[in-house]
């Protein structure tokens, strides 16, 4: 029979460190509480056996507030694994024994790894482990999952353990997890555990004094500097990324490479081949321009993904949360709504999955809402795309109007809906601040590889079907006869029937609304569309700086991709919210570039 | 006193903690924030404090800080 082990612990304690570590699996981590919001299997093998590992999100204790941890409660509840590593973070002994009190309550199989033995080093206290064991019953292992240390020890005694007969399941589990039984017994627990640190922990420094981490706290959340700094920190990882002469360089090379040099080689192969004009016509005007063109935005992407993975990994991100919170008290929102929209720069669907720390049930659904409107990283091919041609000496100014667009509209909305329809209570705000830690250069480098490699197989797959599937329907009309003028051709005929709608923005072709529609199953199709239904230089003829300034604006805002309308789904529960949605999102996005389209046309003619 | 009220670089004892909602006070106490506990305010800003309870760093709003009584 197949045997399972769960991992359990405090927020931000190294769960998922340590289940990377035995897994060899590659979950992201970061320095912050709530990274892990669903749980996640592995297999951890020895000598030829398999053990099945669950990396279950943080937990403070069985009583649940948010939807992450009511995954992790019932999983231990009612799945009821084999065995649990209680992973405690040493640093913090009191708080992560309170847990292990709990969980030895549900009458499974434990063990704790200690984990942050190294950080425990570093600021200098010492803990007993052995006396530690033998006060709770339980067997301790000290180890570090970050750096890997004490791991082989855990590893033996898991694969002795775990076939240990199982012993019969206690009655306590359901009746104890009840809010009311686990108050009674919170204080109680909590003078154990308190007792139980007094036994087997020496301390260098009384609790409460400043550690490095508060000296650098003094610096970043100061009452002065805290929102100066917090700026500066934003503005160069956008300067950086979008900057000309450093991820605009690399891109500019990319760019050679895709439609310079390998079209060229294949032009010139496929003369040698003589190979029929469709055949040209669908590898050049087709796959290389369209996933040429989306590939070339890679090392933008990769930079932003970086500096996201820095701030996440850290200790800023929990930081920046607390410095907002301010401003989004006015909004309705909390300053942990935040972090997902943080993210949400990167890539909506974990940002709109990572909504699930958010205990507040509106302000839950107002974040999802607002979410899909920080830009994401598939939407930037479609900025650089268009400000190459209309705004070549601006192209990092426009690029950033675009990203705090995004962030002005999505503060727009919340304001007002949080004044309307989603109008409730005051919320209240409370997050715990994990120590800064010195990001570790191999981790994120994964990290964003995994994010890049992600990037390439949607290339790849995904934009790579999109692209053929795209040249298909411009090339031929409804009786599948090749066509000399694409405005006869399936998609030409289906994008004339909706594109009266763009009309008012300025951009009523079917070029431009097929695009938009392609754009529904991944953004970077938006830019892989117009490169094959626009031939070199049409664009500048169908487009003016302010349509297309308009034109970016409604990308920045409609409807987000196929796999942010399921994470959308499965976040709101609801399918009607889903929906509703949806129209919201896409009427705000009309709405916007009608401004832009009017305004900026006024604007034109003036100066 | 309340917690909004108390000084920056000062630990207090907890007497008390009356948040309006159940749930956050049930939260509260998980995190070791119960009456007899000590608590120290690391930082301020505009209304949000940093807050060390046992051996962990919280940030907490004014409103949360209004309901610690000191």
């Amino acid at each position: 029979m197949s045997r399972q082990i769960a991992l359990a612990g405090n927020p931000n304690s190294g769960k998922t460190t340590l289940f990377n570590r035995l897994t060899g699996s590659r979950q992201s981590t970061g320095n912050w509480p709530g990274v892990t919001v669903e749980k996640k299997t592995g297999k951890l093998f020895k000598d030829g056996r398999a053990i099945e590992l669950v990396d279950l999100p943080g937990i403070y204790s069985l009583a649940c507030m948010t939807p992450e941890e009511t995954i992790a409660r019932d999983f231990l509840t009612q799945n009821r694994p084999d065995l649990i590593i209680n992973i405690v973070d040493v640093t913090n002994l009191e708080r992560n024994l309170f847990l292990t009190l709990q969980l030895k309550k549900l009458g499974i199989p434990i063990l704790i790894a200690l984990n942050m033995m190294d950080e425990l080093a570093l600021a200098g206290d010492r803990v007993d482990s052995e006396r530690l064991s033998a006060l709770l019953e339980i067997p301790v292992f000290p180890v570090s999952a970050r750096r890997g240390t004490g791991l082989n020890q855990l590893i033996d005694d898991l694969f002795v353990r775990i076939d240990a007969p199982k012993p019969p399941s206690t009655e306590l589990t359901e009746a104890a997890c009840t809010p009311e039984a686990i108050e009674a017994e919170t204080e109680d627990l909590y003078r154990r555990a308190s007792a139980i640190q007094a036994q087997v922990f020496y301390r260098q420094h009384p609790p409460g004094s400043l550690n490095r981490s508060d000296r650098i706290d003094r610096l970043l959340t100061n009452r002065f500097l805290a929102i100066p700094i917090f700026l500066v920190i934003m503005m160069l990882v956008f300067l950086i990324t979008f900057n000309e002469n450093l991820g605009g360089r690399l891109t500019k090379w990319l760019d050679v490479f895709f439609n310079d040099i390998l079209a060229g080689i294949v032009a010139t192969g496929l003369e040698l081949a003589q190979a029929p004009a469709w055949l040209h016509s669908l590898l050049i005007e087709g796959i290389i321009a369209g996933v040429g063109g989306v590939l070339t935005f890679l090392p933008q992407i990769a930079l932003l993904f970086l500096f996201l993975a820095i701030l996440e990994d850290s200790g800023y991100m929990a930081r920046a949360a607390f410095i907002m919170d301010r401003l989004f008290q006015h909004l309705g929102l909390s300053g942990r709504s935040f972090i997902p929209m943080l993210m949400g720069f990167g890539c909506t669907v974990p940002a709109i999955m990572a909504t699930r720390t958010l205990e507040n049930e509106r302000e839950r659904r107002l974040t999802i809402l607002i979410t899909p409107f920080m830009s994401c990283g598939a939407r930037m091919p479609i900025y650089a795309y268009f400000t190459a041609v209309f705004f070549a000496a601006h192209k990092g100014l426009i690029t950033f109007a675009m990203y705090l667009g995004g962030v002005l509209v999505a503060i727009i909305v919340a304001f007002v809906l949080s004044k309307t329809a989603l109008r409730g209570s005051e919320t209240t705000f409370i997050i715990e601040l994990p120590p800064y830690r010195l990001p570790d250069a191999k981790t994120l480098l994964l990290h964003v590889w995994d994010k890049v490699r992600d990037f390439i197989v949607r290339a790849g797959t995904i934009i790579f079907l999109m692209t053929v599937l795209v040249w298909f329907l411009q090339s031929f009309d409804f009786r599948l006869r090749p066509v000399e003028d694409s405005s006869q051709s399936i998609f030409g005929l289906l994008g004339g029937i909706l594109a009266p709608v763009f009309s008012p923005l300025g951009f009523g072709t079917w070029e431009a609304t097929v695009a938009l529609l392609t754009g529904l199953v991944a953004k970077e199709s938006v830019v892989a569309t117009l490169g094959i239904v626009y031939s070199e230089g049409a664009l500048e003829a169908m487009f003016t700086p302010v349509s297309a300034l308009a034109f970016m604006t409604f990308t920045l805002l409609y409807t987000p991709c196929v796999a942010a309308i399921g994470a959308m789904r499965r976040e709101f529960g609801n399918t009607r919210w889903t929906i509703g949605a949806l129209f919201f999102q896409t009427a705000v996005a009309w709405i916007f570039a009608f401004l832009v389209y009017r305004i900026g046309s006024l604007l034109a003619s003036v100066f | 006193m309340t917690l909004s009220n108390g000084e920056v670089n000062k630990t207090y004892t907890i007497r008390a903690v009356n948040t309006a909602d159940k749930d956050m006070q049930d939260y509260l106490f998980t995190l070791g924030c119960y009456p007899g506990e000590s608590i120290t305010i690391i930082a301020k800003l505009a209304g949000n404090y940093i807050v060390n309870i046992k051996d962990a760093r919280y940030s907490i709003d004014d409103v949360l800080a209004k309901s610690v009584i000191i």
